[in-house]
């Protein structure tokens, strides 16, 4: 080995780690612009969290790779929150938007940093490092994909910054991890699940439905893999038969082979945990083999993306998902949110106003909230003030019972919806209360 | 092992200082974690370096001992509340284990076919953790716990620890592989490499070396895989036992120079500064960072096909073809 | 009954698509030798120019096939000049890494134009619609790949086989030097092998988007059944290709029909490792 391979070799290092330093001080110089979605805003120099009358928050969302839609959407939808927040807005309802700023630290002005970890959970690990070392974010907030949130809380859990998310999956607030720093207004996917099945008790019990038996599809990935054992729980509990489970890849080739079991298998109700590709691939499919599913209820996922919901267009009607919003929720707070929504300069794609933006958006809502409350971003009395939150439900987006937290950072008060879409947007059918719309039971026929 | 020079010793110091100095210069998180993964990837690079490299079986599919080696760490703490120190020397144990069954199966397989092979046996072995709920399936594992003890468990709360304990293994395997490249070993690997034939007319059984560097390969990224662990403290199919994952193995140690013994630690430090790097600068216009990462790889790979680590040695060559050309005019 | 006989056609029809990706595989890799990981990503670019005729034209894509072949015959061309003839220079490894690198380039600049929302065909199409048989039902979409899929394989054939490029093509990929001292241009035959691979690939994109979702990855999902499908047919062989494609979509369906869908890849695996453990050069290699 010759000495000068070495000294090359050791000269080649000292440039590369002196270039992290460097590029790891200086940024791209960014706001929170119009209309312009891909962002890493940032500024030029670490400091503190609050830098004079900046308070930086930092957004970790997919803008690129599969949910690079919705990530991109999130996005968006924050950043128009961030301006409603800083600016005064007395006329309208939303908490946090009638005076500029925080008040309770001088009107100091809230700042989005935007980071992509690309569908990535070793990209978000990074990211999630740089947010809280390089570009000293108070909390973040953004993250709806479990696989990714999971990651990222041992890393927010190990700097103690907050981290607030409204992924569904249970074991994140569940104790089998204890996150002191992981926040969870949202609800989880045991709420869903069990709404799930109480809806098909409802059904039963007011429409005469005759439901006995359910199927699920799943996707083999975090996102359907945790759903599963909660949809077997609580059919044996409720007394469902359960006539066929599949587990599929989402990147399949094709779901031939499974839509021929789900249809050889004729159940009532079919259970679906996926994605916009194979949802899309599986009623493509289902049209090939002449068969439409009685009826269809969704968790989610890729039914309340837009891309899926365009390229679906009429034949989405009367299918349902669980969720945890709904654009025909009556309160004031709620219609001026679609309404600004509908004519703000950031929704690039012009998109409705979603259940999948506003659960992620109330996190920056409540972030806001409790730094009001605790009137400092100091990550312990931040902690406090998420935990013991004053709200006024008038003031929310989301019209829960309540919110009050566990000892594992979950509210237990939120609840959530059944939804059946028809004509351009997801109804509310159930619980009867709220409902805007009478379920349809079973689905008409596809065309074939 | 050479006489130990003065000259050297000065110079094995001077490494020494910067390799100590250096975190403590650039102090964020985020440059300690870019660090820590450039140690990571140079430990991957290095290992697939001996089935790929030495003894030039090109094979698709290491993540597989990526995920052995980092579930074994997993497993053996949720199961036995094993400390990693023990379970990662299980864990290269393992994957040397399978390496030996998948090697004794595929190895006879040559060129194309075996680096297909290799990648249709990733994809099972991913379907395979996919579907065994007691590993976790698709919902990963987590190893996080803020009550064990940080040095018995390998669990430090700064990442300045990482980095330094990173860095040793790094030297550790750099110094194993300096002393093996010198041995019969490596020797017979690259006979066999040049022309397995007349390797075996000279007596050497190519079928068991292959199959030792093979393992070999195995063991030492099952140890990537140990350290990967205990840096995220959460794993899941879909983050370590990707093809994405198997290229990339590939990738950084081809960049750097394969079958030398440098090759892949200089394959790791650009490749994972380059990619977090315009990951940070770039990704907000829609993937252009992925697009200009991918046309610096073609540029690397097509204008310096022997790697990174060939460069010194080309710019040599080449004053040297200029010295030799100011000369003959002159005669 | 039904349901078998339904399985067996349906395997046959999936198996269409990875036949003619593995067809172009098989091409490039018989011929230069390099196993090439772009096919996936000529197969998207040819999904994405069915959809943008679709949507700004009106065109079927099955009229729009033509219409990609040719662009994707030129884009073939191009990269081949640029990249690929350089990279034959340098040895086999980083000629593997460049199609890898390659496909990168080519998926995250999709990404860039074509946004990574997925897509589906938006102007109606004349191929849909189902026919039922009574003992199996055949949906015309799906019809397509296959045809497509026999016609190519065919055209390919005849192509190697019977016309003097053709010959020239298979003489290059048995022995470069002596093709050369025979008269035969190696780059020429090289350039036009791996245009006609990207070409294949670009028409099978358009078969593809009859009933598959479009987005920038789409080619990953192909490429690695692909690989295995020209594994197991042998090295350069088209018509081998063809038919492993056809095999491993059998495998497929039944394997997820009548065993269990969450590793119905597992069993596509193992009749390729199975295959290749008594095959080692494939089925159809020499």
């Amino acid at each position: 080995m010759s000495m000068k391979k070495l000294i090359c070799l050791l000269l080649t290092a000292a440039m590369m780690f002196s270039l992290v330093a460097c590029g790891g001080n200086t940024t791209t110089n960014n706001t929170a612009g119009n209309g312009n979605t891909n962002n890493s805003g940032t500024t030029d120099e670490g400091g503190d969290a609050a830098t004079g009358d900046t308070i930086r928050i930092g957004v970790l969302t997919p803008l690129t790779g599969a949910s690079a839609q919705l990530g991109n959407q999130v996005a968006e939808i924050y950043q128009m929150v961030t301006d409603i927040i800083n600016e005064e807005h007395p006329e309208l309802t939303m908490a946090m938007a009638a005076n500029a700023g925080i008040q309770s630290m001088g009107g100091a002005k809230l700042e989005l940093v935007i980071a992509d970890h690309k569908s990535d959970a070793t990209t978000a690990v990074s990211e999630a490092r740089r947010l809280i070392s390089e570009e000293n974010v108070v909390a973040i907030c953004g993250e709806f994909t479990s696989a990714i949130a999971k990651a990222v809380a041992v890393v927010t859990e190990q700097y103690q910054v907050p981290l607030v998310a409204s992924c569904s999956a249970v074991s994140l607030t569940d104790g089998t991890n204890n996150f002191q720093w992981f926040f969870r207004y949202a609800i989880t996917d045991e709420t869903y699940i069990k709404d799930t099945f109480d809806f098909l008790n409802y059904l039963n019990e007011n429409y005469d439905a005759g439901i006995e038996t359910v199927a699920l599809f799943s996707e083999d990935s975090e996102f359907g893999a945790n759903i599963v054992p909660l949809e077997e729980k609580y059919a044996e509990e409720y007394g469902y038969e359960i006539v066929e489970t599949i587990n599929y890849s989402s990147s399949a080739t094709n779901l031939t082979s499974e839509v021929m079991r789900i249809k050889e298998a004729d159940p009532d109700v079919l259970l679906m945990s996926s994605f916009v590709s194979d949802a899309l691939l599986f009623f493509n499919t289902c049209k090939e083999q002449q068969y439409t599913p009685n009826f269809i209820i969704g968790q989610r996922g890729g039914f309340i993306q837009s891309d899926y919901l365009t390229a679906m267009g009429d034949e989405n009607n009367y299918i349902c998902t669980t969720a945890s919003w709904g654009s025909d929720i009556t309160t004031a707070v709620t219609q001026e949110l679609v309404e600004l929504w509908a004519n703000s300069e950031y929704n690039s794609e012009k998109v409705a106003l979603m259940d999948s933006h506003v659960k992620d958006v109330m996190n920056l809502l409540f972030i806001a909230m409790a730094i009001e409350q605790a009137g400092t971003t100091e990550n312990t009395a931040l902690r406090e003030a998420l935990l013991n939150l004053e709200y006024d439900m008038d003031t929310l987006m989301i019209p829960w019972s309540g919110i009050e937290f566990n000892e594992y950072g979950q509210n237990t008060k939120a609840n959530g919806f059944i939804t059946q879409y028809y004509d351009g947007a997801y109804r509310t059918v159930y619980p009867e209360a709220g409902a805007s719309m009478e379920p349809v039971y079973p689905m008409p026929e596809f065309a074939y | 092992m050479k006489k130990l020079s003065y000259k050297k010793l000065l110079l094995c110091a001077g490494i020494l200082v910067i390799l100590i100095v250096l975190p403590l210069i650039f102090n964020t998180a985020f440059s300690h974690h870019i660090m820590t993964m450039m140690c990571i990837w140079a430990l991957l690079g290095m290992g697939w370096n001996f089935i790929g490299g030495y003894a030039g079986q090109i094979s698709n599919g290491h993540a597989i001992y990526y995920a052995f080696g980092a579930y074994t760490n997993a497993m053996l703490l949720q199961w036995f509340n094993l400390s990693p120190w023990i379970a990662m020397w299980i864990g290269c144990l393992l994957s040397a284990g399978i390496a030996f069954l998948i090697g004794k199966g595929l190895l006879r397989f040559r060129g194309h076919v075996f680096a297909i092979a290799t990648m249709a046996v990733a994809e099972c072995v991913r379907l395979i953790f996919i579907n065994t709920k007691a590993i976790g399936g698709a919902t990963g594992v987590y190893i996080f716990n803020a009550e064990l003890d940080p040095a018995l468990y390998m669990q430090f709360t700064d990442t300045k620890t990482y980095v330094y304990l990173y860095m040793a293994f790094v030297v550790a395997v750099l110094l194993f592989v300096r002393w093996l490249n010198t041995t019969k070993f490596c020797y017979y690997l690259r006979a066999i490499n040049g022309n397995e034939t007349a390797a075996e007319s000279a007596g050497i059984n190519a079928a068991n070396y292959k199959l030792w560097a093979y393992m070999l390969s195995a063991a030492i990224v099952s140890l990537a895989g140990s350290l990967y662990m205990q840096f995220m403290r959460y794993t899941d199919p879909s983050m370590i036992l990707t093809s994405n994952i198997s290229m990339m193995i590939v990738l950084v140690t081809v960049m750097g120079g394969v079958g030398t013994v440098y090759g892949p630690l200089i394959g790791a430090i650009v490749l994972t500064y380059i990619s977090e790097y315009t990951r940070v600068y770039l990704s907000h216009y829609n993937g252009l960072d992925m697009v200009i990462y991918g046309v610096l790889v073609i540029l690397i790979v097509l204008f310096i096909p022997d790697g990174l680590i060939s460069i010194p040695g080309r710019i040599r060559k080449h004053r040297e073809h200029k010295a030799a050309v100011k000369e003959a005019p002159a005669k | 009954m039904t349901v078998f006989l339904q399985g067996v056609y349906e395997g046959i029809i999936n198996g269409s698509i990875l036949a003619l990706i593995a067809m172009g595989i098989a091409l490039v890799w018989g011929v230069m030798n390099i196993l090439s990981f772009s096919q996936g990503e000529f197969l998207m670019l040819g999904m994405f120019v069915s959809y943008y005729a679709n949507r700004y034209l009106g065109l079927d894509p099955i009229v729009a096939m033509p219409l990609s072949a040719g662009a994707l015959f030129l884009l073939g061309i191009v990269i081949y000049k640029l990249i690929i003839s350089r990279a034959l220079r340098g040895p086999i490894l980083s000629q593997r890494l460049i199609t890898f690198a390659l496909s990168m380039v080519l998926v995250y600049s999709a990404q860039m134009f074509f946004g990574a929302e997925y897509k589906q065909l938006v102007n109606p199409v004349i191929f849909s619609g189902t026919i039922d048989l009574g003992f199996i039902t055949i949906a015309k979409q799906k019809l397509v790949p296959f045809i497509l899929a026999l016609l190519v394989a065919g055209l390919l054939f005849l192509f190697l086989n019977r016309t003097r490029m053709g010959k020239a093509i298979q003489a290059t990929s048995m022995d470069r030097y002596a093709a050369g001292l025979v008269g035969i241009n190696p780059d020429r035959s090289y350039t036009i092998a791996f245009a006609m691979a990207s070409a294949v690939a670009g028409a099978a994109g358009c078969a593809l988007t009859y009933y598959y979702y479009m987005f920038p990855n789409v080619g990953a999902t192909f490429q690695l059944w692909g690989f295995i499908a020209v594994a197991m047919g042998g090295f350069g062989s088209v018509t081998g290709a063809f038919l492993s494609g056809l095999v491993m979509g059998l495998a497929d369906t039944l394997t997820g029909l009548y065993v269990n869908t969450a590793i119905k890849y597992i069993g596509v695996c193992v009749v390729f490792l199975v295959t290749v453990s008594f095959r080692p050069k494939g089925i159809f290699g020499k």
